[in-house]
């Protein structure tokens, strides 16, 4: 059975795994950096909350509605003209990014709003009792209150874009996916997809265990 | 001569602190039924003063006292901190004008994300202190309320009454004129009761701040208050010095707040044995209460040289508050004489009730 893994083979495991991290990462790292102001507009906006806007409300929860519900194969073809606008090309581990991005964006809002509705509503009162700004309000009491939540939020999102990824191989995205489905399960050759199967599950495991520290660290409630 | 009568005038306008005038609050239902929370409201608190406002709940008082920091905007009406127009304020600015006005919650509102310290130098930070002051400041306000040795830690390992403190202390982080208490001790058990409103009265007398107290408990304002005003269903009913709401409450939500708040309680065993019906009974049993301008000893003394020593005291509670004497008593006197004895006992402005007959 070892006699698969070949210097070439470790190889290409290898570059394979440094292409996983790298498209959910770089992924995770965009949906985050839209994804969680979208997710703050989207509870913000709420009646009774400090921006609340109807209107604005309803279009961005639509949106994101929109987002979540197109299935992840169908977005990685259906944005290829955005992905040549930004990048010039779709192909290639960095052009993956951009679906992977943008199926994450709308997962992390509504996870970051229900984080936010977590936050009990008492403090949004304290906070105004005390004079503080709207922009206060988000930065000072919501967001530092809501961080395990917000956390275990960016847990969740890598995980699912440590599957999704495998995915972006069909645009020549690479990574353990790729590799698990042309050279395991393509060419017939079971130890290399069980290895890809084995460094994916380590991935997760290390990925959940590392978050589910970081809110053991950040929460200070009695449970 | 001119300038004279200017800075009487102004001396008038500041003998209040915060000054409502004829405040509403109106609330629209989906179904577009109209709620007035808060119902033509004035309310004057004079400088330094702890002033409570009692009602039960759904009476306003929470919204009331919103009204107060304009955390509501009210439909109507005037709200005057220190002789400054609130609602005139753009928002920005009523924000910064916030800061004079310190408030504790029922829930305490503490950020869980932040130690002791953090939580009382939070108004600080938002209002631009520089950190050597956040510093000194914080740690000076949590040695106020008792709490220095847990200042590095957070809310959760704190008791609900070290977190009230936690709460008073931030309250008091930017040295405000007004104190506003939103049932501040109605989630506490009576021991933490008495010490947070002990802390608050002794803030009051070593600062000068003026407390706003709201409750729906006629204890807290007996314990501490200077003056109180009672509302019901939106509308303030009746307003004074405790005092003299509990030796003359005018109104019956005044008087049965001060019910609750000195009942005596029938042995249980004579309970079981009343009857409502007076005819053939022996005895009468009467509940009397007292207040300031009846005392008990010279009380009985002419009922007994009225009457003959007829009257028998059951049990007796009474209790002073501000310097006025009351509470209630029962008694119990023939059946026959029962209605002379309640008029006898209204002439001397003593309210009693007739309980039942054995």
């Amino acid at each position: 059975m070892f006699s698969a893994f070949t210097p070439m083979v470790l190889k290409l495991l290898w570059s394979a795994t440094l292409e996983t991290l790298y498209m959910t990462f770089a992924s995770g790292f965009f949906g985050a950096l839209f994804g969680i102001p979208l997710g703050v507009l989207l509870f913000t906006t709420r009646p009774g909350q400090i921006f609340e806007h109807k209107w604005l409300n309803h279009a961005l929860s639509a949106i994101v509605n929109l987002g979540r519900s197109v299935p992840f194969v169908i977005l990685l073809v259906a944005i290829i003209p955005f992905t040549m606008l930004l990048l010039g090309t779709f192909i290639g581990t960095t052009a993956a990014i951009v679906p992977l991005s943008v199926s994450a964006v709308p997962l992390v809002a509504r996870l970051v709003e229900g984080a936010l509705l977590d936050v009990p509503a008492g403090l949004t009162e304290a906070a105004r009792s005390m004079g503080a700004s709207k922009l206060q309000i988000v930065w000072k009491f919501l967001l530092p209150e809501a961080t395990p939540s917000l956390i275990n939020t960016m847990t969740i999102t890598l995980v699912s874009l440590v599957n999704y990824s495998a995915m972006a191989g069909t645009v020549g995205g690479g990574g353990l996916g790729y590799v698990g489905i042309q050279w395991g399960y393509q060419t017939y050759n079971p130890p290399i997809l069980i290895a890809t199967i084995v460094i994916l599950v380590i991935m997760v495991q290390a990925i959940q265990l590392t978050g589910d520290a970081l809110v053991a660290h950040f929460r200070h409630r009695a449970r | 001569m001119a300038e004279n009568d200017v800075l009487r005038h102004d001396a008038g306008k500041e003998r209040y602190m915060v000054e409502l005038r004829n405040v509403s609050k109106i609330y629209h239902t989906p179904k577009g039924r109209e709620i007035r929370a808060v119902d033509g409201v004035t309310l004057l608190v004079p400088k330094g003063k702890i002033f409570g406002v009692i009602g039960s709940s759904g009476a306003g008082k929470s919204t009331l006292i919103r009204l107060i920091n304009v955390l509501e905007r009210p439909t109507s009406g005037e709200v005057l901190i220190d002789g400054d127009d609130l609602l005139a304020l753009p928002e920005r600015e009523l924000s910064r004008k916030r800061r004079s006005v310190g408030m504790i919650f029922q829930q305490f509102n503490l950020l869980e994300s932040r130690t002791v310290f953090g939580n009382v130098a939070l108004p600080m930070e938002l209002a631009g202190v520089p950190k050597e002051e956040r510093v000194k400041r914080a740690a000076k306000l949590i040695a106020r309320v008792g709490l220095s040795d847990r200042i590095r830690q957070y809310p959760e390992s704190l008791s609900g009454g070290q977190k009230q403190r936690v709460a008073i202390a931030r309250a008091l982080a930017l040295s405000p004129k007004v104190l506003l208490s939103d049932e501040a001790t109605s989630a506490l058990d009576p021991a933490n009761t008495e010490a947070i409103l002990e802390l608050i009265r002794t803030i009051n007398r070593e600062t000068g701040i003026t407390v706003i107290l709201i409750t729906h408990e006629m204890d807290v304002v007996k314990s501490i208050c200077d003056e109180v005003a009672i509302i019901s269903g939106g509308k303030l009913v009746e307003q004074g010095p405790v005092r003299e709401i509990f030796s003359r409450p005018k109104t019956e939500v005044a008087k049965e707040f001060i019910r609750t708040t000195v009942t005596t309680k029938l042995p249980s065993d004579l309970e079981e044995k009343l009857r409502k019906d007076p005819d053939g009974a022996e005895k009468a049993y009467l509940r009397i209460f007292f207040t300031a301008d009846s005392e008990e000893s010279p009380l009985i003394h002419a009922a007994s040289e009225k009457f003959g020593d007829l009257f028998d005291i059951i049990s007796s509670g009474i209790e002073t508050s501000s310097g006025v004497k009351f509470g209630s008593e029962i008694i119990s006197c023939p059946a026959g004489i029962s209605a002379a004895a309640v008029a006898f006992l209204a002439a001397r402005h003593v309210s009693s009730e007739v309980l039942g007959y054995v």
